[in-house]
């Protein structure tokens, strides 16, 4: 069994070993894994600008807070809006109706005056011709 | 040919790994490509070691801050959240669902391989991933937790572990660090018995899902032999390896595949890794192997 | 050590007997197969905490009763007195909730023996829970009353 597995493990070597000079290896005893790397801390002008880097990046961060945020008020907003136009609708279509209804009603309406009227007329002619 | 010269081989193998950021995280007008990492990682190592190193590199060019203790990091290959938790080796066999012979035939001598990670950052962790509070001492001491469980399974108590003296225990820490092998098996001995009571082994399932396994595994059977891989695949798994049929999986360990008949104990013995588990992962055949296992 | 059987028994006569229900700062009790959770008050020296969550199981490594831990903490960024919460992760845990430091409490990967996914929780190291418990014959039907005086109750309550 030993053989075989040598031989794997020497073909899975082969195949991901290939461009690993493209690869950098890191010690993990390494400075360069401490926080901020050591070279940098000698030179004062960086550490400024580390210090206006880290603190924009802090008011990078709350602005995006504030961004999300407000964000989601507009959403709220967007759905107020959205039902109070809903509402427009529906009341809009139901004063279309109603405006209907009451065309309607002042037609029958204006249609019974005209019948009324003419029935008076009727009655008035009926009483005069009764006279002469 | 020893089972040291395949200790050695399990200890040095190592990864192509390219790191690149979430587009989210960077600073206007960088590109992911721009600032990738690309480090050769041993397989045998927890990737969050040299989450530090790989801050360290892109830092520059994010829009966050990457120290900011209301934020948590992790990486991710493609859109799927690493556990960091076990060695990389094996995340990158079952995270890729490798599959040795086939990646073989494909393989030519210009061709390269990498594994492609992204750095994530949010306030909140995916499920599942342990938030990393303490640097490379909380990694050090999981270290020793899992030896702690390992050390239990083969002998039925964590005495070998725990009895390991302070010199002991951080030899046994910097071995891994600085990628010392004889150390490192030094403290394994004194831990792993000539026959042990269960073997330590830990399955990686990632499709359809990612699923873990850490099943009971016994040394020898009722009817006083030893337990072979198969036995403890079939039972694992009786869809994918069923008895007398084609077997639809392979069992994959360190980047290769595993005779399925050999003993599960010499295995572990010459494969464990870091953490004293024996990883398996489990890959699908092709369809060309399975027209090819059906035709036998 | 206990045998997953017998665990299985002692669990299920531990929710009937309504001995954790009962508990002034446990505020849910759930029964699972075979893991009971708990949702609790905190103790009063964690501040900003909302609760915690626990979870009485079983390690078939250990073959002991494991039990697991997590703090939810109300949310900072929600200003009000909202119900937002989320899970945290605090470095020195047995400090904020006051658990003696001979528990070694670890965070640590648990994968859930029915859904093999993999869940973050403080655990108690359990490989000496035998010597602490005691595990003569005599106590043998009280085990896992006994797991729970010294692994939960010594500082819940």
């Amino acid at each position: 069994m030993d053989k075989r597995l040598i031989e794997r493990l020497a073909k899975r070597d082969e195949i991901e070993g290939r461009y690993a000079e493209l690869f950098q290896k890191v010690s993990l005893t390494d400075q360069n894994l401490k926080k901020g790397d050591a070279s940098r801390d000698t030179d004062s002008t960086r550490d400024l600008l580390n210090s206006t880097i880290a603190r924009l990046r802090k008011e990078l961060k709350d602005k995006d807070t504030n961004v999300n945020r407000l964000k989601e008020v507009i959403e709220v907003k967007k759905q107020d809006s959205e039902k109070l136009n809903n509402e427009i609708i529906s009341l809009t279509i139901e004063n279309n109706l109603t405006s209907k209804r009451f065309a309607d009603l002042e037609e029958e309406h204006d249609k019974l005056v005209k019948r009324w009227v003419a029935r008076v007329q009727q009655d008035v002619d009926k009483l005069n011709a009764g006279f002469d | 040919m020893s089972i040291n010269d395949i200790r050695q081989l399990v200890w040095q193998g190592a990864l192509n790994v390219q790191i690149t950021v979430k587009p989210t995280l960077l600073a206007v007008d960088e590109s992911p490509k721009d600032c990738a990492v690309n480090l050769r990682i041993p397989r045998d190592i927890y990737l969050t070691c040299y989450l530090p190193a790989i801050i360290n590199r892109v830092r520059d060019s994010l829009r966050v801050d990457l120290d900011d203790e209301e934020q948590h990091i992790w990486l991710e290959f493609e859109n799927v959240p690493l556990y960091w938790n076990y060695p990389a080796g094996v995340l990158y066999d079952s995270m890729i669902g490798l599959n040795p012979s086939e990646r073989e035939d494909k393989d030519a001598e210009n061709s390269l391989e990498v594994w492609r990670l992204e750095l994530a950052q949010g306030p909140k962790l995916p499920p599942g991933v342990i938030p990393l509070t303490g640097g490379l001492q909380q990694i050090r001491s999981y270290l020793m937790h899992q030896w702690k469980q390992a050390c239990f399974i083969l002998n039925g108590s964590s005495k070998q572990v725990m009895s390991l003296s302070m010199q002991e225990s951080s030899r046994f820490w910097e071995s891994v660090v600085t990628r010392d092998q004889e150390n490192f098996i030094y403290v394994a001995n004194k831990v792993i018995p000539f026959k042990p009571r269960f073997i330590p082994v830990i399955i990686h399932q990632t499709l359809p899902e990612v699923k873990l396994f850490q099943p009971v595994t016994v040394h020898s059977k009722d009817d006083g032999t030893r337990t072979k891989l198969i036995d403890l695949i079939q039972a694992q798994f009786p869809n994918l390896f069923q008895k007398d049929h084609v077997t639809l999986s392979k069992v994959v360990s360190n980047g290769i595949e595993l005779p399925l008949t050999e003993d599960l104990y010499d295995l572990y013995n010459r494969l464990f890794s870091l953490d004293g588990f024996l990883h398996l992962s489990i890959c699908l055949i092709t369809d060309s192997e399975y027209a090819e296992e059906a035709s036998k | 050590m206990i045998s997953y059987q017998r665990y299985c028994d002692q669990l299920h006569q531990l929710y009937d007997s309504k001995t954790l229900q009962n508990q002034i700062v446990v505020q849910v009790v759930r029964l699972l197969d075979d893991s009971i959770l708990l949702q609790t008050a905190v103790p009063s020296t964690a501040k900003d905490l909302s609760h915690l969550e626990l979870k009485i199981t079983y390690s078939q490594v250990y073959q002991e009763p494991l039990l697991l831990l997590r703090v939810w903490r109300k949310d900072q960024s929600q200003e009000d007195e909202s119900d937002f919460v989320s899970l945290w992760f605090p470095q020195d845990v047995s400090a904020l909730l006051g658990i003696d430091k001979s528990f070694q409490l670890e965070l640590d990967a648990v994968v859930s023996p029915t859904s093999h996914l993999q869940e973050t929780w403080y655990s108690i190291h359990p490989c000496d829970t035998a010597e602490i418990v005691g595990d003569q014959a005599k106590y043998a039907d009280g085990y896992l009353n006994r797991w729970l005086s010294v692994f939960l109750f010594s500082w819940l309550i």
